[in-house]
This record gives structure tokens, sequence and C-alpha cells, in this order.
């Protein structure tokens, strides 16, 4: 069954020279107790999808059109107070562990437990103690509740961010470039506990990566976006052995690979489009070697290729040949 | 920790070398009679001319004059005053003046202080709305005009059209008090007009340099994650940004000691308020060197002691600065 | 001949790319009202300055009729305690005030960047030196000092421009020297030293163009204070009486009594003229910031 549903979003910023289309018509579902994987090069909507759904969008963002609907409510048409009901105990959100994700003047314990208060009728001293447990929980001395986040390593202050984001027992995790500004160890660890949690608390979780490796360990579904629009979403098995869109194809064979022949190293050529005057049609095309008139002009269609498996590309067949061919 | 006091301390006694330093030549560079730097530019018999010339070594070479001065400040000999007949200067400073100006001074320091963040953090949030507009115009108004000339529309509009405040003096003259609190009352309401000016000559530099922060403050991640978690934008305004924002003001504060005295020294003039900030002009005026120099060694004491406090209280603040 | 046309066309392309600089300054400096404001304030009293005698009725100096006299058709601000019109005496206060602004506070930025290029390019026991003294003036209390600064050497207004200068290098000081250390350690630096280029000529042609853009907007920020400092210093008797100011006019309205009596047209106008005039490059300064500082366009 589906947790959370998003049909048809779009979100525009509007800034002061123009308007960044980020994200256009952007439909997917995040079933119960899934990892979903959402894929793509940085500046595609990934961040913007998530911001979207927990309606936290910076000035100048606005949701123009679509739904998201969680436990049959839609999240779109709600008003900022609402939502902040909704924030952190139906649907909360792991950021990238930067420095400044927790605020350096207040001890984390703290900010932990703030969340709790906010939410729920307990005193501060039992929301400390859940604090303490949901430390343990994520692999830190539950003693560490007193400390500054300048007091931590880049690792834990990720898990302390998870710790967090656990606070209010949410039914949705959405991890937004969790691991990367870690390196590979403590990267491979957090990786680990987001999946051990997963199946743990039976949490469903949104995983925001451009990193494909990381996809591939984690999540079984994946969707991967490109110029603010989904170019391709199915399972990670099925997408990785077999892409049908260019693109997909393109970002799997950028990965060199130790097991397998050695071969050419292929990037993408061309760069990702300008949101605020995106190519017509298909957003791709310009970088496309499968290009004609039509997706200069026309949409690319949404198209049922498998079980799960939905592509957005008019010549999805003709690329699927051109790769098998390659195979062979 | 302790290295960080230690070396504030080193910094702060240091730079109080150089005040004295500074002191003892910047009154010795007057051009004309070298007695002028102890007796002023009055006029006084030869012996008596004679008699300080001795005292002050003021026949000896530069060094031995330095020494002197350093020996007489450790016992805090300042000098002594001419325009009141050979007071001692220490004496005159550590007075009732003092008093006046701390009160003063502390006063609306914190008045301006806590305005300032509050509204400045209210604008900073309302950014772009009437309310924000209006109190930053408001600011930029009073930070442009001159603090004399504030005073001056202060007496003409509240002394002299209204009469609500009395337009000179600390106390009435003359009047007799049954009770301490009558003698409060006169004393505050003599004080109404240098307090309002010089809070509100400093409140709009407080004021925008808070919505400054607390605009910076807006643009951290963890501001996001505030959102995030679902808190109230009341609580995220006042637990996250502002606890942030009234760092750098705390550094601040120490810096604006600083223009406390240039503004008290005005606002005190303007009013005739009795305080150091009056005594200065006095001196300055009456050529009164002696009592001039003591001011400056005790203005240095005090700023860098105020400087010293500030570092104290800003490391005690930002646990990123404690260890 | 041909290093002869390079050395040109280097020169000119140099040229081209400092106007674009501008002009791209420019185009976003128009954008921005306060800006705008501030730079219209501003030219109104440069004219105000440079018409004085058309505009003036009177000649600021002459008793042109009794003292005390209120505001009139005659006399629009009324008369000073010995007979002067008092508007006339505003208008040419114009020209001292904004003069010494201006002289003023150039020399406090040149003496500022001079010793903030000095000690960030050197390094050394003269950073170190140079750093402790401006400590020194920037926690000593400005008027206090310029006060005793100005007792000692008397009244005047080249007095008045010397001590507000020794007393301001401060802030520039510290900028210059903040951005110098950064630049030092840029690429182009090196290479300069590297082809063997004086010292003297890389801080000239490499850094203080770089520097240039900072310290033009904190020089605002520098013709403000020279402009209140004035005033003050003025107000309390330090200034020229016969070049007077608008601070040297409110200080005459002082002696003469006019708070206590009442004499508002006296007090308002040349109060209103400092204030106007400090908004004016307030809001220069604001505007420039808001360009040159990155930091700030995140907002």
């Amino acid at each position: 069954m589906n947790i959370l549903e998003v049909r048809d979003l779009t979100t525009h910023f509007f800034m002061q020279e123009a308007v960044a289309r980020a994200v256009e018509n952007v439909s997917f579902e995040l079933r119960k107790g899934e990892m979903l994987g959402l894929a793509g090069e940085s500046g595609c909507g990934k961040t913007t999808t998530a911001l979207s759904i927990m309606k936290l969008l910076p000035p100048g963002g606005r949701i123009l059109n679509g739904e998201i609907i969680v436990d049959d409510e839609d999240l779109v048409k709600k008003t900022d107070s609402e939502m902040n009901a909704i924030r952190w105990k139906k649907i909360s959100i792991v950021f990238q562990g930067a420095m400044n994700a927790l605020n350096p003047v207040i001890r984390v314990g703290d900010q932990v437990a703030e969340a709790i208060t906010e939410k729920e009728n307990v005193t501060r001293q039992e929301a400390l103690q859940r604090a303490r447990s949901l430390f343990e929980l994520v692999g830190l001395d539950s003693s560490r509740v007193t400390d500054y986040p300048h007091e931590f390593s880049g690792g834990m202050r990720q898990r302390v961010m998870i710790a967090m984001a656990l606070a209010c027992n949410p039914s949705i995790i959405i991890a937004d470039e969790p691991v990367t500004a870690l390196d590979v160890v403590v990267q491979a660890r957090i990786l680990e506990l987001i999946k051990e949690l997963q199946t743990q608390l039976d949490l469903s979780v949104i995983l925001i990566t451009h990193d494909l490796s990381v996809i591939a360990e984690t999540c079984e579904r994946v969707a991967i976006m490109y110029a603010g629009r989904i170019v391709e979403l199915g399972n990670v098995k099925d997408i990785y052995k077999d892409p049908w869109h260019p693109y997909t194809g393109a970002l799997i064979t950028a990965f060199p690979s130790i097991a397998g022949p050695k071969r050419r190293f292929n990037s993408v050529p061309g760069d990702p489009p300008d949101l605020t005057s995106p190519p017509g049609g298909c957003r791709f095309h310009p970088r496309c070697p499968l290009k004609d008139e039509t997706c200069q002009e026309h949409d690319p269609e949404y198209r049922n290729v498998g079980t799960d498996h939905y592509v957005a590309c008019r010549h999805c067949e003709k690329f699927r040949e051109k790769i098998l061919g390659e195979r062979a | 920790m302790r290295d960080y006091l230690v070396k504030r301390t080193a910094s702060a006694l240091g730079t109080f070398a150089l005040a004295i330093v500074l002191n003892f030549f910047l009154f010795r560079i007057m051009p004309g009679d070298p007695t002028r730097t102890v007796i002023g530019d009055f006029r006084v018999a030869p012996e008596v001319r004679k008699v300080l010339i001795h005292q002050f070594g003021l026949d000896q070479p530069i060094w031995v004059q330095f020494i002197l001065y350093l020996q007489n400040l450790l016992v805090g000999n300042l000098g002594v005053s001419f325009q009141y007949r050979g007071t001692p200067v220490a004496a005159i400073i550590f007075g009732r003046r003092l008093f006046n100006t701390f009160i003063l001074m502390g006063s609306s320091i914190s008045v301006a202080l806590i305005i300032g963040i509050v509204v400045g953090t209210v604008a900073a949030w309302k950014r772009e709305s009437k309310f924000d507009i209006f109190t930053v115009i408001f600011s930029l108004v009073t930070y442009s005009m001159p603090v004399f000339w504030l005073g001056m529309l202060i007496i003409l509009v509240f002394g002299y059209y209204l009469g609500s405040i009395p337009i000179a003096g600390t106390i009435s003259v003359g009047l007799t008090y049954s009770n301490v609190f009558e003698y409060a009352a006169d004393y505050l309401h003599h004080m109404t007009g240098p307090f309002v000016t010089l809070t509100l000559s400093f409140i709009g530099y407080y004021f925008l340099i808070m919505r400054d922060s607390i605009l910076d403050v807006f643009t951290e991640d963890y501001m996001l994650t505030a959102k995030a978690k679902g808190l109230s934008n009341r609580k995220i305004l006042f637990r996250h940004a502002m606890r942030n924002a009234t760092l750098p003001m705390v550094s601040l504060v120490a810096v604006e000691v600083t223009y406390l005295f240039g503004g008290a020294t005005m606002t005190e003039t303007v009013f005739s308020w009795y305080g150091i900030g009056r005594l200065i002009y006095e001196a300055v005026v009456m050529a009164d060197y002696p009592v001039l120099q003591g001011i400056f060694v005790v203005m240095a004491i005090i700023v860098i002691s105020a400087n010293f406090l500030a570092d104290i209280a800003y490391a005690l603040l930002d646990p990123r600065i404690r260890y | 001949m041909a290093q002869e046309s390079a050395a040109l066309e280097i020169k000119e392309v140099r040229f081209w790319v400092y106007r674009r600089k501008l002009g791209d300054f420019w185009r976003l400096y128009k954008r921005s009202a306060l800006g705008k404001l501030g730079l219209v304030i501003v030219s109104f009293f440069v004219v105000v300055a440079v018409a004085a005698p058309w505009i003036a009725p009177f000649d600021p100096f002459s008793f042109v009729g009794d003292p005390f006299l209120k505001p009139s058709m005659t006399h629009i601000l009324g008369t000073d305690q010995v007979g002067r019109d008092i508007f006339s005496r505003v208008i040419y206060g114009t020209r001292i005030s904004l003069i010494v602004g201006l002289v003023a506070s150039a020399m406090t930025i040149g003496l500022g960047t001079v010793i903030g290029l000095v000690s960030g390019y050197l390094g050394g026991w003269i950073d170190n030196a140079l750093m402790r003294i401006t400590d020194l003036f920037i926690i000593i209390p400005a008027l206090p000092l310029m006060l005793i600064m100005a007792a000692i050497l008397g009244k005047g207004i080249m007095n008045i421009i010397i001590v507000i200068t020794v007393v301001g290098w401060t802030a520039t000081a510290r900028m210059v020297r903040s951005q110098t250390l950064s630049l030092k350690e840029r690429p182009f630096t090196e290479a300069s030293r590297a082809i063997g280029s004086t010292d003297l000529h890389t801080i000239a042609r490499h850094i203080v163009p770089n520097v240039f853009p900072l310290v033009f907007a904190n020089g605002m920020i520098a013709i403000v204070d020279a402009i209140l400092s004035e005033a003050g210093l003025s107000f309390l008797g330090f200034g020229d009486p016969s070049a007077p100011s608008w601070g040297m006019v409110l200080h005459f309205a002082d002696i003469a009594g006019a708070t206590v009596n009442g004499y508002w047209w006296y007090i308002v106008p040349p109060g209103i003229c400092i204030m106007f005039l400090v908004m004016g490059f307030a809001f220069i300064s604001y505007s420039t910031d808001q360009i040159l500082n990155p930091r700030l366009r995140r907002r």
C-alpha cells in the first residue's frame, strides 16, 4: 500500500529576474516499509521535491500544481500551521550533516528533546530521557546528549540528525544526501544504520542522492530525475541491469565497475539545462543521441515497460536495441 | 579557556600600557611653555611656578618626567586641578561626577540594547512589512542626527514648549527634600532629557545591527531544521535565531562603551548634567590639562575593562570558544 | 613594434574590463531605491554649495538687520544675535560642512589605507606594532580624544581636520589590512613577485585595485563620521568663526540661548541639513555595501 503519493507536482522558484521551473509534473508513490531512491545530478530537482513534500520551500518557491497525499490528506492544500502538526510527527527529514544543520549554541540533547516536547505532552526530563535512548539506538553514547554539535565528527553528527528525525516516531523519513559529506567508510556505516532502523522501526524512506551506488546498496525502487522531471521509475535491480532511458543508461555507465571488462569511461556530453529557460519538449533532448523533431516539441510519453517500470521516452525501445546490440 | 583568559588579560594590560604612554606624550607635544601641562593656561606667581616645576620635574629630562609620571599614577596621584583651585584631580573625577555619568550611561545603554534587540528581531522577521520599513527609517533618521542637536530639540519641545522636563542640571537648585524618594524623583526628572537623548541616539544603531544579524542567521541551515521540526515561528525566532544573533552584539557592546563616552560628553554638555562628560568639556575650555590627563587614564581603564569583560562574556556564551 | 602594440592592447583591454565592471556596478546600483535617493540628496547639497553666492539672499557675515528677528519674507529664517541672516548662513554653511567632511574623510581613508597596506603586506613586527597602535586608537573614545587634542592644538578648521583624521583612520586600516592579507595569498601576487616586481609595484598594480571597492564603501561611512564629528566639534566651539559650518551656526544658536528661548527657526534648519546630508551618504554606503559584499547578496 502507498503511504505517500505525489501526483503531478509542479514547483517553480520565482526570482527577481526569472522563474526557475525546478520541478514539473513529478509523480511517484512511496510504499509502506520500502526505501525509495530519488536520484539525479545536482540541480535536477530532488531536494526541491523533498522540500515541497514538507512544504519547506524558501521564499520565492511555490507549488503551482499537484497533490501530495499522506493518510488520505492532500498536503499541498494545508496551511503552514496545519503542516506544523504533521512535520516531524508523520514525516521527518534528515539533511546533509553540514556543520550548521544543528544549532551550534544549543546542546544536541535539547535540540532532540524540543521536537518531542513540541508535539507531545511530556516534561523536559522525559523528553531528554527519550533523547538518550534514541542516541543509543543510532549508536551514540547516551551521555553525549549534553554536548554541543561542534564536539561531534561528521559521521556522528549525522547520527544525531537521524536520532532527532526519529524523535516523534514518524512513519516516513526523507533522507536528503545523508552520506554525501562523509568519507567512504563512515558512509557505509551510516547506510547500514539507516537500513537497520528502517527494518527495525518499519519506516518508509525516500533516499535522495546523486550517488547511484548508494541507492544500489539500500533501495528497492528508484526514480531517476533529470531537469525537474522523472525520466525513469522502477525496481533498482531492473533499472541498473536494463536501463530503458538514455539518461539512465548514461548515468549507469558513468560509473566504472571493478568487476566486468574494462570499457570506455562514458560521460554524458553537454550540461544540464538552465531551468529558467528549459528546452522545449523532452528536457533531455539536446544531449540525447536518439532525438528527433517530436522530441523537441512534445513532452515525452510516460510509458509502462515492465512490472512497476516506467520510462519517459519516446524512443526507449530503440535505446534498448542499441544497448542489447552493444552487449552482444 | 584558561589560555584564552591569559591571552586576553595580557592584551588588555598591553593596551593599557600603551594608553598610559600615549597619555604622557600627548600632553608633552604642546607648543610653548612646558609648564602648561601641569599649570594649564592659568596665571600663577613665579614662586609657585618654580615649586611646581620642581615637583613635577619639568626641568628634568623627559624620561625622568616619565618615571615620575608613572610613580604618581601608581599611587593614584593624578595631579592637581587648576580650575578648582588645587583640588586633586582624583577627587574631582571619582566623586559625584562618575556616579552621575554611570547612572546616565548605564541606563541608556541598557534600554537602547534591549529595545534594539527585541525590535530588531521582530523587524527582521517581518521583513519588508510596514513595521520593518518604519523602524528602519526611524533608525536611519536618529542615527543621522547629531547627538547635540537631538538634545537641543528635546529641550526645545519638552522643556520650552511643553515644560515637562527641566532644561539643565542634575537636580533643582536650592530645593530641600524631605526624604530620599523626593530627591530621587527630582534627580530622575532631571535625567529624563539626557536619558532620552542618549538612548535615542544609540537605539538606531543597535536596531540595525541586530536586524542585520538576524537576517544573517536566517540563511543558516539550522533555521531550516528548526522549521522542519514543526516548531512554531515564535519558538524558532526567539529560541534559535535570537540566541545566535545576539552573540555578535555582545562584542559590539564593548565597542559601544567607547562611543558612549562621546555621546555622553555631548549630552551632558547640552543638558548641563554634572558628570564626567561635561567635565571633559569644561576642562578643555579652561585648558585644565591635569584634569584632562586624569580623565584620559580613567577613560582608558573603563573602556579597556569593558572590552575585556565583553570578551569573557562572549567566551562564556559561545560554546564553540569555551575549549 | 609588436611589443609596443601588445602593451597598448593590454592597456586597452584593462580599461574596458574596468569600464565593464564599473558598468555592472552601476547597473546593479541603479536598482536600489535607497541608493538613488542617497545620490539625489548628496547632489542637491553639492549644487547648493556651489551655487551659494547666487542662492543666498544676503552675505553670511554682514549685519543686515536687527538681531533676533523672527522669520519673515525678507529673512526666511530670521536673524541671529548680531543681525546676520540665518538662511544665508545655513546656505553657505553647506560649503564648509561638505568640504570639511570630504577633505577630512579623504585624509582619514588615505592614512588608513596606507597603514593597512603596509601592515598587511609587510607583516611581522611592523604589523604587530601597527595593530597594537590601531587597537589603542579604536578603544580610546573618539570625541573625548578629539576634544583633548583640540584643546592642545587650538581652534580652527585645519585642526579639526587633523583631529578627525588622527582619530578616524583605524576602521579603514583594519579593513584594508585584512583585505591585503587575503590578497597576499592569491596567485597573482606571487606571480608578480616571481617576475621580479618591486614590492611597491606589486602593491600598486595588484593589491590596490582590488582593495579599492571596499575602501570606497567604507569611505562613505568615513564621510558620515567626519561630517558628524566636525559638527560636534564646531558646536562645542572649536570651529572657525570665519568659516561657519552648520555645527558652528548651532554653536552660535546655543550661546545665544536659542533653545531656552524657543527660537526653533535658528535650531531646526541647520540640524536638518546635517541630518539629511548624513542620510544621503549613509544610503549610498548601504547600497554600495549590498552590491560589493557577496555575503549580503545571498539574502
